[in-house]
């Protein structure tokens, strides 16, 4: 078997917080992303879904570079990530490209559309011929279903739709080819009516380019057409990990019964009773000691209290973290 | 699109200059008092005296048809040739150029003004283009190296510079400037020197703007940095400036690319209105440095009851104020695409 | 009568003969024509006037090349400029500056009457309601028409802590409008009413002005009005607050009661004269070498046309006027305004608090020979600055 394109071990990321000054050394962290690990084939999809504020924008940003790990490793097509430095970072992220949330923030406001596909070009000096790099521009335009390109060439964001937008951001991904695409909530901006044109594009990149996808949303609705795996985040913890099919057929975690049963499941018969979450998420600075769910969990033992259950494997690919899955 | 706006707002511009002009008139004719009487104090005016004067003036005319004088209001005849009425002869002149006889200097308003404009621009534009310069410069430090000591020692000073009073500071650099730099005090030029070449008076002049440029560099380079800082922190956090980075920039570029340019909108705007303002807001630091500016002129005039002066003065200053908001409106629709549609 | 001429000029009739008046008006005088110590050699409105010295002056002339006066923009620039020594001498400073520049070893101060000596006045309405001018409203508070009143007001006026207060000290007590500057012209001899707020009181008291309604204030004999004046002054006098504050003090001491109120110059014009609406005005005059115009305000001929501010009317002195005016015989003339002085302070128009001193100064290191005895001071002036030669 091919080893995976992105192999993540115990990765960890953590933000000072509280009264943190240059004059004071801080006196917590928040465990942004907490002993995660997974990995992601050459073209495939990989969902990560959790709610607001598990991590999932930190993780993408770690693997990225963005955010430096605290500990953990990050190989990515047989290189350590987390070593990387300067000109070699710059040249590992070109094979790695993501895309925002928010289209109407994630496009500078004062350049065209030309300028903002061709920049990753110019940056690593790719292309750098005018003709090759107009016409790189044009073909990654296309790819993103912008046609025909050149309407767009010498537009600003701002007289573009909220698609249009999100599907300049693609193509200014795509432009430099990348073998993994990082797309953080890329459809939650966006009007109902286009998000599924904007899913199938992505679905449609992964089979037709093998581009891998870390597809991130905390909304299970979105994921089926474009995922192959789904990865389910909470507090900084993968808390369940397998097929899509089994996954959200066969949840393991109460966490993730919970996020599927307030889910509009595409499929009526699929539909059980809502499982209501009580408590709050606990304070990612003050962890609780045994399961980070427990508090919240419908079906909390004190084992669960006690002690915090490992990712264990339960069949075929598909592992989850709780004593009594 | 960008020419109807273009239009739009030109046109706009000339009619706040065409109400400014009428509002300037009525303005100093509603103020108590016979303006005859107001430039010159000697009681001891003969009546033929004080009618001669009113005559050289043109105030012995109607006010405008039908109005004698406003304050007190006093009627007069509806049907006199309107050209021939205070009003009219004041746009009139104010077409041909002429902005009236100074009371005090008895010299054409016009002459002064120019002279002390060009003074009061050459101070304040070296002034304020290093106060933007070094101001931007201090803040784009401060934002990027936001929360270190840089940052904070640039922000405490900023701050500093911003709220001292202006007055004071001068006097403070006036005295150390002088005792300890050797440099002049007050003018602008050294009186009665013989300069050897074009570059002497440079020099010389250089020398006696150096205290009042440095002043009001101080003055306004604390407004610009604390902008510019949060003006640049805010797009820094921007999705774009991440995206940026995520693309491969390294700081410097996005710096150049993304950055700057977005956080200048702000600065633009108050870049030209504080342009605008200046042009007769140097007043306390040309009180200070004894510059034979425009400040310095309205500042005399105001003392003196000067109401030709102060009436030119007025205008000069209302029509730079409108023209620097044009400027900042145009400019704005060049650097920012989003404007054209509004 | 010489110092009348001061402002009468001679004209060259074959120039100027056949011309209108309105050519006058309109001769700007670019090129001037004088016959002085000094040449004007260039002049840069409110910057400077440079001055070459006349090598042909019939005079002595003087030791110097030429002279700058160099305008600044304001007094403390002034005072810097002499301590550095961009400039020898200075001709005004503010009082506060007198203390720190008397230190100075390089620097001597000089300490007079100013040349064109100013004089700051208190002015009472006088004008009674039945010879009210045609434009006039006459509004004054009746009881200032009585004399005792303004005597027991006089007596009431500490004028040593005026001039330690608003002028540091530089002045002089007042007598009348005509200040001791005019030199020959002011009556040395007069007597002044002593500050003395139990004379004072005794006079209130004596006159039947009693507090009847004990609230501190005295009213008229008849019981009607409070002695509550209105007291305005100029707003562009920034002595003008600091004068009202310490009136009020002590004349409070006394029963009297005042409203002070700053007025912009123009609505002190309109109220003053001849409106004669208010009660009590705190202003000033500049005045000529000569006293004849400050005489004048003190006239029954100024009332109508708003040179006499009080309204003051009295047939003996209008005659005493009339009689200096023609008089030829400067020592006459002398008895005559002294006279006329004599009966201002005895009938008191005006309260004159004080003559303001003017101080200049001069560097000793650079030149010397300046005219500093004389009883005016004008270091600048053309006598002085012929006479000066650079220090060895
Ligand atoms: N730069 C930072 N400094 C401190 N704390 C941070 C920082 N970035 C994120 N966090 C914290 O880390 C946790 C995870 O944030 P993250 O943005 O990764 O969540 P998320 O799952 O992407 O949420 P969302 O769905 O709202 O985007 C949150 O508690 C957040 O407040
Ligand atoms: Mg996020």
């Amino acid at each position: 078997m091919a080893s995976p394109l992105v192999a993540v071990r115990n990765l960890r990321t953590l933000f000072p917080v509280g009264a943190h000054s240059v004059f004071r050394a801080p006196a917590t962290f928040v465990h942004a992303v907490d002993d995660v690990t997974f990995d992601i084939d050459e073209g495939e999809a990989l969902a990560l879904v959790g709610e607001s504020g598990c991590g999932k924008s930190t993780l993408a940003l770690t693997l990225l570079g963005l955010e430096r790990p605290t500990t953990g490793s990050i190989d990515f097509a047989g290189q350590e990530m987390t070593a990387l430095k300067g000109s070699e970072l710059k040249a590992a992220r070109r094979n790695m490209q993501m895309i925002f949330q928010d289209p109407y923030e994630s496009l500078n406001p004062l350049m065209r559309v030309g300028e903002i596909v061709a920049e990753p070009l110019i940056v690593h000096k790719l292309a750098n011929a005018r003709s090759d790099r107009e016409a790189r521009v044009r073909a990654a335009l296309e790819a993103a279903g912008l046609k025909p390109p050149e309407v767009y060439l010498e537009r600003y964001p701002y007289q573009l739709s909220g698609g249009q937008r999100q599907r300049v951001a693609i193509a200014a991904a795509l432009v430099l080819e990348p073998r993994l695409l990082l797309a953080d909530e890329p459809v939650s901006m966006l009007d109902v009516s286009i998000r599924a044109e904007i899913i199938n594009l992505l679905a449609e990149l992964k089979q037709t380019r093998k581009i891998s996808i870390l597809f991130i949303t905390h909304d299970l609705g979105t994921v089926t057409a474009v995922a192959d795996r789904i990865a389910v985040m909470y507090l900084g913890r993968i808390v369940e990990l397998g097929r899509t099919a089994d996954v959200l057929t066969q949840p393991r975690h109460p966490y993730t019964k919970a996020l599927l049963s307030v889910t509009p499941a595409p499929n009526p018969r699929l539909r059980k009773e809502r499982i209501i979450l009580k408590g709050e998420t606990p304070d990612p600075t003050r962890l609780p000691g045994g399961c980070r769910f427990a508090p919240r969990c419908p079906v909390a033992q004190p084992l669960c209290l006690a002690s915090d259950p490992p990712l264990t494997a339960l069949e075929t690919g598909h592992t989850a973290a709780c004593h009594f899955g | 699109m960008r020419n109807r706006r273009l239009i739009n707002k030109v046109a706009w511009a000339l009619f706040t200059i065409c109400f400014v002009i009428v509002l300037n008139f009525f303005l100093f004719r509603i103020l108590p008092g016979d303006p005859a009487r107001a430039g010159i104090r000697d009681p001891r005016l003969t009546a033929e005296a004080q009618q001669a004067i009113r005559v050289r003036f043109g105030l012995d005319k109607p006010v405008i048809n039908c109005f004698a004088s406003i304050n007190p209001p006093k009627p007069a005849d509806c049907f006199v040739n309107p050209l021939d009425t205070q009003f009219f002869i004041y746009v009139g002149n104010l077409f041909r150029g002429e902005f009236g006889i100074s009371y005090h200097s008895n010299q054409p308003v016009a002459q002064v003004l120019a002279e002390r404009t060009w003074n009061t621009l050459l101070l304040i534009g070296v002034a304020q283009f290093l106060a933007i310069i070094l101001g931007v410069a201090l803040g784009v430090i401060a934002a990027w190296k936001l929360g270190t000591p840089v940052d904070y020692s640039a922000l405490i000073f900023s701050l500093v510079a911003w709220s001292l009073p202006t007055f004071w500071l001068g006097i403070i650099l006036l005295f150390w400037g002088s005792t300890n730099l050797g440099l002049p005090i007050g003018g602008m030029v050294t009186p009665g020197m013989n300069y050897a070449s074009i570059w002497a008076q440079v020099i010389d002049v250089g020398r006696h703007m150096f205290l009042p440029t440095l002043t009001y560099t101080i003055v306004f380079l604390g407004e610009y940095m604390l902008i510019m800082r949060s003006s640049l922190i805010d797009v820094l956090s921007e999705d774009y400036v991440l995206t940026a980075k995520a693309k491969g920039l390294n700081s410097y570029q996005i710096l150049k690319a993304h950055a700057l340019r977005n956080a200048m909108l702000p600065m633009v705007t108050i870049i030209a209105l504080n342009l605008g303002f200046t042009v007769a807001g140097a007043v306390q630091i040309e009180t200070v440095f004894s510059w034979p500016g425009l400040g310095g002129a309205i500042y005399e005039a105001v003392g003196q009851r000067d109401y030709p002066m102060l009436q030119g003065a007025f205008l000069l200053l209302a029509v730079s104020v409108i023209v620097a908001n044009l400027v900042a409106d145009l400019l704005y629709t060049y650097l920012d695409p989003r404007v054209q549609l509004e | 009568m010489e110092s009348q001429l001061f402002s009468l000029y001679i004209l060259p009739e074959h120039l100027w003969g056949e011309k209108t008046a309105q050519a006058a008006i309109d001769f700007t005088n670019d090129t001037m024509v004088g016959s002085g110590p000094f040449k004007l050699a260039e002049y840069r409105q409110n910057q400077f006037v440079r001055l070459d010295t006349n090598q042909d002056y019939y005079g002595s002339v003087p030791k110097v090349d030429g002279a700058i006066l160099q305008t600044y923009g304001n007094q403390d620039a002034l005072v810097q400029a002499l301590k550095t020594g961009e400039v020898d001498m200075i001709t005004e400073m503010p009082n506060t500056a007198v203390a720190a520049l008397r230190n100075d070893a390089n620097i001597q101060l000089v300490v007079g009457a100013p040349l064109d000596p100013g004089v700051t006045d208190i002015i009472f309405n006088l004008v009674p309601p039945d010879q009210c001018p045609p434009d006039g409203k006459c509004t004054g508070h009746p009881a200032l028409k009585d004399l005792t009143v303004r005597k027991a007001l006089a007596h009431a006026t500490d004028k040593q802590q005026l001039i330690d207060i608003v002028l540091l000290g530089l002045g002089t007590p007042g007598l009348t409008l005509i200040p001791d500057g005019l030199g020959v012209y002011y009556n040395n001899t007069l007597q002044d009413y002593a500050f003395d707020i139990a004379t004072a009181n005794k006079l209130l008291d004596d006159a039947g002005y009693k507090d009847v309604n004990g609230d501190g204030v005295r009213e008229t004999p008849d019981g009607k009005a409070p002695l509550s004046f209105r007291l305005n002054w100029a707003g562009d006098m920034s002595s003008g607050p600091r004068i009202a504050e310490l009136l009020s003090k002590t004349w409070g001491e006394i029963g009297i009661k005042v409203e002070m109120q700053g007025l912009d110059p123009d609505t002190l014009t309109s109220v003053c004269c001849p409106a004669f609406d208010y009660d009590i005005i705190i202003w000033g005059w500049g005045s000529d070498p000569d006293p004849a115009f400050l005489l004048s305000v003190m006239t029954t001929d100024e009332i109508p046309t708003g040179t006499s501010e009080s309204g003051y009317s009295n047939p003996e002195y209008d005659e005493l006027f009339a009689q200096q005016a023609v008089e030829t015989d400067k020592e006459k003339r002398k008895e005559l305004i002294w006279e006329m002085q004599a009966i201002a302070l005895r009938d008191l128009p005006y309260i004159i608090p004080y003559y303001g001193q003017n101080v200049q100064a001069f560097r000793k290191d650079r030149f010397q020979g300046w005219i500093t005895d004389s009883s005016k001071i004008a270091l600048e002036d053309p006598s002085s600055l012929s006479l000066i030669e650079p220090v060895k």
